[in-house]
């Protein structure tokens, strides 16, 4: 099919903009795909192995917004391009009603929005990770500490920013910091939890979503959750924002227990730690996901174990065992006597290292990573910085990873479709919804597939964790208590004659 | 100036990137401001990391305007 570029010079937009005038023009009718990407030499790489950039495309500056479209002819990409333009012209030009500074116009630096809002103590940047750093410093600068949400930030620029703002009483939430719960407050993906006694500090934003709502489920809450970003446990990175974490949480009078979590540190950082929180005052429980020694869920019960003074408990299901059995039984009678394969499909980079270990600590032939995807077994993150370059987040838009439920199930082996829906601020208002149709696609291509999910958030949360569930069962989908259990129910199904 | 810590009270927050955070926290009353940014000079990386090294908040942010409007800096 034909494929058409238009370029709009200087006409940055962010990603989830992008995202929508992608929907816009792909419901024009006569157009088969479309993109809205800015003009990045890594978006023109992306849309050329997607067969959308054409041999004359023109060159594109990083502000430039670069769209491809692939139509039945010139008029049908054509009317694309104007549906873009009118999604644009009908987008707010102003805040939201209610958005403080709505009456004035937008500020459109850090240091004029500084001016807007002086006692501002705490920048929260997204924009692209070409040009976060330089935000970041010079939010540093103005003396205010740093939630950095974006990804694809070099690793010595995380250090330069982490060890400036150490040396001005700063901290730096990031780069890649999905959540954090600051006295209350969500930043990023974070979910409604209540307030309480237990702190965390996380080099893994889901891996913070799923201790503080299981903490939440279990009746307690969250003090502040401090996200700290995933290569801060690298022995390069040397774990400099975790031990301020620490040290923020061992001050803090409203914390009694601290949990830290994280994927395995480097050597010389685990050392380190572990001997910061022997010195602290305060339990402090530790869990490094992928170390193949117990769960983020593990973590939060115990968390709540030392808070009440009670012993832990430790559990592979929640539900009892003749339960399990049967579930096992019910879900595996469509599946054939082949080979069983678990496929993995996630939007949480910790969440994802969890199912992850949990297959190699039980089956055969688990891919080693979450990206590559070689191995019968395997699960993939698709919130990894090779696949969020010029998207949305996953959690923000499926888009992506239905067509990879859809692609990791045409696989004959493929017998277990393995989910994480994480729901909470700033996540897609119906994450349950949007998989739906690639569950049924999935299905329609692998008759007997079994789907086990498990779903990250509170009653609390604006989807409203009971409906989302609702929704899933109603569709077939086992929904287990936690990520860690819903793995091991892979794994039961995968392997059914044992354990 | 000595910095607020980080868990000495609820955040006043700037945000520069995706609205829908901004628009969160103004759901929840906590106080905000979403910048309007954009990529100074073009999306030229260098440039906007030579800006953000500048420590006067005025002179940079007459400069980011300059820049914004300046047409795309030849490249190698």
């Amino acid at each position: 099919m034909p494929v058409w570029n238009f370029v709009w010079r200087s006409a940055y937009h962010d990603s989830v903009t992008l995202m929508r005038l992608t929907r816009d023009m792909e419901a024009v009718p006569g157009v088969a795909r479309a993109a809205a990407m800015m003009g990045t030499p890594q978006n023109r790489a992306l849309l050329a192995d997607a067969g959308l950039l054409t041999e004359g495309s023109p060159d594109t500056a990083p502000a430039d917004l670069l769209i491809a479209v692939a139509a039945d002819d010139e008029m049908a990409a054509r009317g694309a391009e104007a549906a873009a333009l009118g999604a644009l012209r009908s987008r707010p030009a102003e805040p939201r009603p209610g958005l403080p500074g709505a009456a004035a116009r937008r500020p459109r630096t850090l240091a004029s929005a500084l001016r807007a809002l002086p006692d501002a103590s705490l920048a929260l940047i997204s924009v692209p990770g070409l040009y976060a750093a330089a935000e970041a410093m010079k939010a540093l600068r103005a003396g205010l500490h740093v939630m950095l949400f974006s990804d694809n930030v070099p690793l010595e620029a995380e250090i330069e920013l982490k060890r400036l703002a150490l040396s001005r009483g700063l901290v730096v939430m990031g780069p890649d910091c999905g959540t954090a719960l600051i006295d209350g407050v969500p930043l990023g993906f974070a979910n409604a939890v209540p307030r309480g006694r237990i702190g965390i500090a996380a080099a893994s934003g889901t891996g913070l979503q799923e201790v503080s709502t299981l903490v939440a489920r279990y009746g307690e809450g969250i003090s502040h959750g401090i996200g700290v970003g995933g290569r801060d446990l690298s022995d390069a990175v040397g774990g400099l924002m975790m031990s301020r974490a620490l040290a923020l949480l061992a001050e803090d009078p409203a914390t009694e227990v601290i949990c830290v979590i994280g994927k395995p540190p480097g050597a010389a950082v685990a050392a380190r730690l572990t001997s910061e929180a022997e010195r602290l005052a305060k339990p402090c429980i530790m869990h490094f996901v992928g170390s193949g020694q117990g769960s983020l869920e593990d973590c939060a019960r115990a968390a709540v174990a030392r808070a009440r003074k009670e012993g832990p408990l430790v559990t592979e299901f929640t539900l009892p065992a003749p339960e399990i059995d049967q579930l096992v039984a019910e879900a595996g009678r469509g599946l054939g006597p082949g080979p069983r394969f678990v496929r993995g499909v996630y939007c949480g980079g910790t969440l994802a290292w969890e199912a992850r270990s949990i297959l190699a600590a039980a089956l055969p032939d688990v891919a080693p990573d979450v990206t590559t995807g070689a191995g019968a077994n395997r699960v993939v993150d698709l919130g990894e910085d090779i696949f969020t370059v010029g998207r949305p987040h996953p959690m923000i838009d499926g888009t992506v990873r239905r067509e990879w439920i859809v692609r990791e199930t045409s696989d004959p082996g493929a017998a277990v479709l393995l989910l994480d829906v994480i729901l909470g601020y700033g996540a897609h208002p119906d994450p349950a919804g949007e998989l739906v149709p690639a569950i049924e696609r999935a299905r329609a291509q692998r008759p007997g597939l079994a789907v086990v999910a498990s779903v990250v958030g509170t009653e609390a949360d604006p989807q409203g964790r009971a409906a989302q569930v609702a929704k899933l069962a109603a569709h077939g989908v086992i929904v287990m208590p936690s990520n860690a259990q819903a793995a091991r129910l892979a794994v039961r199904l995968a392997r059914p004659t044992s354990g | 100036v000595v910095a607020r810590g980080l868990l000495a009270g609820p955040p006043q927050v700037i945000s520069a990137g995706l609205e829908l955070f901004a628009a969160t926290l103004a759901s929840l009353d906590v106080p905000v401001i979403h910048v309007d940014w954009r990529p100074a000079g073009d999306g030229d990386p260098r440039l906007a990391r030579l800006l953000a090294e500048l420590s006067d908040d005025l002179i940079q942010e007459l400069l980011e305007e300059v820049a914004r409007h300046l047409p795309s800096i030849p490249r190698r």
